[in-house]
């Protein structure tokens, strides 16, 4: 025996006592959790664990030798990135926080314009309808109307992607929500009176609202033609997604058990605490600036741009600009009709247009998330591993299509993806119906399918007599794995996210003991249950070009000034960008400044969604840092033995006892002795001497006010290393990287009233590096805060299309009171190649396994399944009487 | 939203205001009505009671009279109230959130006459008389005390007469042996209740006496369930007349159907509520129903 210490990535010392003498080469940059692992299976004995620096002093050189070993080498975005970690992982302030808390920030509603107008809109009083005609003339004469326009006197503005949707409607209305007529006034009241003014006589059309109905050949066909004018036959969506990989028959003679069911999950509404608006306004010559609420500002520009062009502004440019936003969660990733309508009218009136929706209009007009009905098998074999996976969805997209008609791309990779599963059949279909039509949502898929099939894994244990969390365990996902779309494991900690679950969930003891207590008479009965997710890590690739691009810019005072084409929505990316670039350049956090997001002064990004901002954001970012570092110290090697001869000379001014150094200065100021910390450019083997470091600012001015001077602005444009898919034939690895996770609750049923209460909830979220503690937190509490509300509470009610709750009184989600639970929370112990710093995509994630988790823990308290959200009292009870 | 609003200083005052204007419109905490006027976009001009003290706080003399101007955190807060009303303050406990309660009276939770306002049930349980004053009234004159019970006429419609101020809301004190509760349950905590129900009763040598049990949200008005009382009454409350008024109870109540809950769930909430009721109110005492251990 001997007793060795070792090291893990994260500086922890580990002292062991062992037979071996050392650490095998393989297990050097791994992480404790990966070391006791090991221990364990060669019988090494932990003595003592102790952190070697504290948790926010981590060596930046480490991430830097990981990605090199694991054989991704990345010279642009690493040469010269080689100091200390000090805010990246640490809980820091969001650098917004304070206007925010203080109420400076703008958001939407606060922004005006001189001689602003304000635009409202006449919606549609029927789902389905001709329009036999417009009366707009009382509308017209009343005072304080400035335009009042309809499709028949403006240009015809299409939108959407399938080109499907018109920013003022003609001869039909295909919903309730239908945009008819718009006012432009110079109060909202006046627009709001104008509107009501304006006559519609409708000659009513047979509807369909059920998704299944309107796939029969008899239902009426919402749209007559497509976008170019060919008739068409029936109410799907001309849109393939699916996947088959395997031999079914095969897979299902080898399965021992194969469980079935059909799954549905409601429409729901983001309920972003911001509700959505904009302002238009034209200069004179015809270009557009518009301001509003927008996660896409780029793709928002090439539909503005479309629209410009139909307007007859051929040639002139649409801006983008985005102001705070309170909340996105996929409202943002698409255009609306509202945008256009406004830019219609401030072009129409030559002035600025201001649109803003209340809540309730928000609830009425704007698009809410896709329901879906999946229908799944899942079979295993003798071992309890997974032989196939048979998934169909059906969406009901509503009237008009919306990126929410796109689900099923990225429900691909919890189908194909999700636990290892060799043969899977998977097949989509998205119909049109004259419900309001849908769009994204956080998580855009994900939760829905994974609705279906962690429930359905649930239901397989309980008729195989397996452990539900064995079950998981035994098909896990790992790292190094090809999923059947071709997705590349790269790291995955979904291991350790089951067994931490597991652990704190006590599941071992409360599992069976709430399973065999089901037949209890007690009128409150528990139980826990669990479920876990997979979701894009690296950024998605749904675009033709799947990139971030960035400028940094530093100044004569050191200060760097950033221009970054994504959306700080509230999520943090901002609080992420600013520690990455403090670490990575060398500056401290309160010397980066984050430009508005603005098409005109940011470079091109594909949209901030799939949870890619701060992934994007920080990569590129680094790629820009290098090149920053480069040139600087670069310039140093010929200018900075000045400045410490300047610094030298004034220090002995100043000071008498100053000692002016002995060595060769101009030897000493070698390529390589530079380094930048604290907003300060040092020589590394001079490093406690004063004399040797000089501010980062006057730096820049030497290298600024010279002859043939120059300045640091360097842009940068990342592109992640992953596939565009075949969508047809759901092959391709859409993401650079795949964040996991898996999240346990422990719920209580009241039998007499089928209310659901959660006991405590455990998350355990594998992204990689931990960026910033307390914004993640906020991220992964508030997506299990909508997931508890997808789960128990929430469903936008329709009849006959109509909206029937359309408020916060009649919609309901969770409050505080409702969140009022115990959430333990932990990072897998992992580290992405690809991730900056290591760290993965974290901000959907949080809602997706919530549903299935509580559902799953229901049926482990009483023996019931329901498989529609959301799981209301009602529902419960209903299903305890069938039992 | 725009409206002429006038903030007088007594009842007096108030009084004349609205007899000077008739469509005027009294609000107290404004929590029902400003919510109301948003919706309908209705613009006539406001009396506020805000600013009139004689409408506020908790008077006891032989009754005790809760002007109806108090706010909910005050009803909340008394000592009193807690010891001898425990049905209305576990209405109370659970009614919107501090923010409202911390402005929301009680007056204006029972003149909005929703079915759903959570203290008429307890106000009905405990016998509440509600004082009404008109102009020229003062304490005297223009008064009239009118039983809670008279006081409901259908969604948002009272007794009250046009230019009358509820002045406040009397109760009589309780009797050591009195015993009552509350259960109520909506979507989430801060939402209309889905149902409700308060029960009363003094309890009498094991006996159960003048039982009372009003239920909200499960009829047009907040309602008393007169036929379970009489199964109650002058019973040990033994699981099996519990049960048994369990079910005259939801047949007693005329739900509907609503974006909240269908009216078949809300008559099974009102069974298990009423049995959950008369127990938790033992309970409190450490006492238990006959028959049950
Ligand atoms: C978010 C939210 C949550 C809520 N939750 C609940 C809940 O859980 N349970 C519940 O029961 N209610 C709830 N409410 C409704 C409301 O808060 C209560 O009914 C409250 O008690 C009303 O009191 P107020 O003083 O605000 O009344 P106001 O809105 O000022 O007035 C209500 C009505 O009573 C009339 N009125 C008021 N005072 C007098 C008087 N002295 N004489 C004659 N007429 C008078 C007014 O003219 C008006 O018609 C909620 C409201 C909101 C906004």
């Amino acid at each position: 025996m001997m007793v060795g210490t070792w090291v893990d990535r994260r500086n922890l010392r580990l002292e062991c006592q062992s037979h071996l003498g050392h650490l095998p080469a393989h297990l050097r940059r791994r992480t404790r959790y990966h070391l006791i692992g090991w221990f364990k299976r060669e019988g090494v004995a932990v003595i003592r664990e102790e952190r070697s620096m504290s948790s926010d002093t981590l060596k930046l050189d480490e991430d830097i030798r990981g990605r090199k070993e694991e054989g991704k080498p990345d010279e642009g975005k690493e040469s010269g990135v080689q100091r200390e970690r000090r805010y990246v992982g640490a809980d820091r302030p969001r650098p917004e926080a304070p206007d925010k808390v203080t109420g400076k920030t703008l958001y939407i509603h606060d922004l005006t314009r001189p001689g602003m107008l304000w635009g409202k809109i006449k919606h549609s009083e029927h789902a389905h309808a001709r329009i036999k005609s417009i009366d707009t003339s009382r509308a017209e004469a009343l005072d304080g109307v400035r335009a009042v326009l309809t499709g028949y006197n403006t240009p015809e503005v299409r939108i959407g992607f399938l080109r499907d949707n018109f920013a003022l409607k003609r001869d039909k209305v295909r919903q309730y929500r239908d945009e008819v007529a718009a006012v432009a006034a110079i109060s909202p009241e006046i627009a709001q009176q104008a509107v009501d003014l304006i006559e519609v006589e409708y000659e009513p059309l047979p509807a369909v609202f059920d998704p299944v109905e309107a796939l029969e050949p008899s239902a009426p066909l919402i749209h007559e033609r497509d976008a170019l004018g060919r008739p068409r036959e029936d109410n799907v969506l001309a849109m393939e997604c699916g996947h088959e990989s395997g031999d079914l028959a095969a897979a299902r003679e080898r399965a021992r058990w194969i469980a079935e069911g059909n799954y549905r999950v409601p429409v729901i509404q983001q309920a972003c605490m911001g509700t959505a608006g904009c302002i238009a306004e034209f200069d004179a010559r015809g270009n557009l600036t518009f301001t509003g609420k927008t996660q896409i500002p780029f793709l928002a520009q090439k539909d503005f741009n479309q629209a410009l062009k139909a307007m007859g502004l051929i040639g002139n440019n649409a801006r983008v600009v985005v102001p705070a936003l309170g909340g996105a969660f996929g409202t943002g990733l698409d255009t609306h009709c509202y945008e256009y309508i406004t830019i219609l009218l401030a072009h129409r009136t030559g002035r600025p247009v201001k649109m803003l929706m209340s809540r309730e209009e928000e609830f009425a007009y704007l698009s809410p998330r896709q329901s879906a009905r999946v229908h799944i098998e899942q079979g295993i074999d003798e071992d309890g591993r997974l032989t196939h996976r048979k998934i169909h969805v059906l969406q009901d997209n509503g009237a008009y299509a919306s990126w929410g008609a796109t689900f099923p791309t990225v429900m691909l990779l919890p189908v194909t993806s999700l636990y290892k599963v060799p043969v899977v059949h998977y097949t989509s279909q998205c119909v049109y119906t004259n419900n309001t039509y849908c769009q994204a949502m956080r998580g855009y898929g994900n939760p829905e399918v994974t609705w279906a099939i962690e429930c359905n894994l649930d239901e397989l244990a309980e008729q195989s007599g397996l452990d539900a969390l064995e079950l998981r365990k035994r098909n896990c996902n790992e790292p190094g794995e090809v999923t059947p779309m071709g997705g590349k494991v790269t790291s995955c900690g979904l291991m350790e996210c089951l067994e931490v679950t597991g652990k704190q969930l006590a599941w071992e003891e409360k599992r069976p003991a709430s399973q065999a207590a089901r037949a209890s008479d007690s009128v409150r009965k528990r139980g826990v249950g669990l479920a876990s997710l997979i979701h894009v890590g690296g950024s998605g690739r749904i675009y033709r070009s799947d990139a971030s691009g960035i400028i940094l810019k530093v100044d004569d005072f050191g200060n760097v000034n950033v221009s970054y084409g994504g959306v700080e929505m509230g999520q943090g990316l901002h609080a992420a960008l600013s520690a990455a670039i403090a670490d990575g350049l060398g500056v401290t956090p309160d010397k980066v400044f984050i430009n508005a997001t603005d098409t005109a002064t940011c470079p091109w990004d594909v949209g901030t969604h799939a949870s890619r901002g701060a992934f994007m954001a920080c990569n590129a970012a680094l790629l820009s840092i290098a090149k920053i570092r480069e040139r600087l110290l670069a310039f140093c090697a010929e200018g900075f033995a000045e400045l410490l001869r300047k610094n030298i000379q004034t220090l002995s001014k100043k000071d008498a006892s100053f000692e002016p150094p002995t060595i060769d200065i101009d030897a000493a100021c070698r390529p390589d002795n530079f380094d930048i910390l604290d907003n300060q450019v040092f020589l590394r083997d001079q490093a406690h001497e004063p004399w040797a470091r000089v501010e980062l600012g006057k730096v820049l001015r030497a290298m600024h006010f010279r002859q043939g001077g120059d300045m640091l602005t360097e842009p940068a444009f990342y592109d992640p290393p992953s596939d565009l898919p075949d969508w047809r034939r759901g092959i391709g690895n859409m993401s650079a990287t795949y964040t996991y996770g898996t999240q346990g609750v422990e719920i209580e049923v009241d039998t007499e009233t089928g209310v659901v209460t959660i006991l405590r909830m455990v998350s355990a979220l594998d992204c990689g590096t931990v960026l910033n503690p307390k914004a993640l937190q906020g991220q992964v509490i508030g997506g299990i805060a909508q997931g508890v509300g997808y789960a128990l509470y929430e469903e936008v009610k329709m009849q006959e299309g109509r909206i029937t709750n359309p408020s916060f009184t009649d919609y309901k989600i969770p409050t505080a009171h409702e969140m009022n639970f115990p959430i333990h929370l932990h990072y897998a112990d992992t580290y992405d190649p690809e991730g900056p710093f290591g760290s993965k995509g974290a901000g959907e994630p949080g809602l997706v396994p919530t549903a299935p988790a509580i559902m799953n823990a229901i049926t482990n308290a009483c023996g019931i399944r329901i498989r529609s959200l959301p799981i209301t009292p009602e529902k419960v009870l209903a299903a305890l009487k069938q039992r | 939203m725009q409206a002429d609003y006038h903030q007088p200083d007594t009842l007096e005052e108030a009084q004349a205001l609205l007899a000077e204007c008739p469509d005027a419109v009294l609000t107290a905490g404004g929590t029902d009505l400003l919510v109301q006027r948003r919706a309908s976009g209705a613009q006539g001009p406001l009396i506020s009671l805000r600013g009139i003290a004689e409408l506020r706080g908790i008077h006891e003399s032989h009754d005790l009279m809760i002007g109806a101007g108090t706010t909910l955190t005050e009803i909340l807060d008394s000592a009193r109230m807690q010891g001898d009303y425990p049905a209305l303050i576990q209405s109370i406990e659970v009614l919107g959130s501090h923010q409202i309660r911390n402005v929301a009276t009680l007056g204006g939770n029972l003149c909005n006459a929703s079915p759903g306002a959570d203290t008429a049930a307890p106000l009905i349980v405990y016998g509440a008389r509600l004082k009404a004053c008109s102009a020229g009234g003062g304490d005297s004159g223009a008064c009239r005390t009118i039983a809670i019970t008279d006081f409901f006429e259908g969604p948002g419609r009272t007794s009250l007469r046009p230019g009358e101020i509820l002045r406040g809301i009397l109760l009589d004190p309780p009797s050591p042996r009195l015993r009552s509760g509350f259960q109520r349950l909506g979507r989430i905590q801060m939402d209309i209740a889905i149902a409700s129900l308060a029960v009363a009763f003094e309890w009498d040598g094991g006996q159960a006496r003048q039982v009372r049990v009003a239920a909200g949200s499960v009829a047009p008005v907040p309602l008393r369930l007169q036929a379970t009382e009489e199964m109650l009454e002058a019973t040990a409350l033994d699981p099996e007349t519990l049960n048994k008024a369990a079910t005259v109870a939801a047949a007693e109540v005329s739900p509907i159907d609503d974006i909240r809950a269908s009216a078949a769930y809300r008559r099974e909430l009102i069974a298990v509520f009423l049995r959950r009721a008369i127990r938790a109110a033992l309970e409190a005492h450490g006492e238990a129903g006959g028959g049950t251990a």
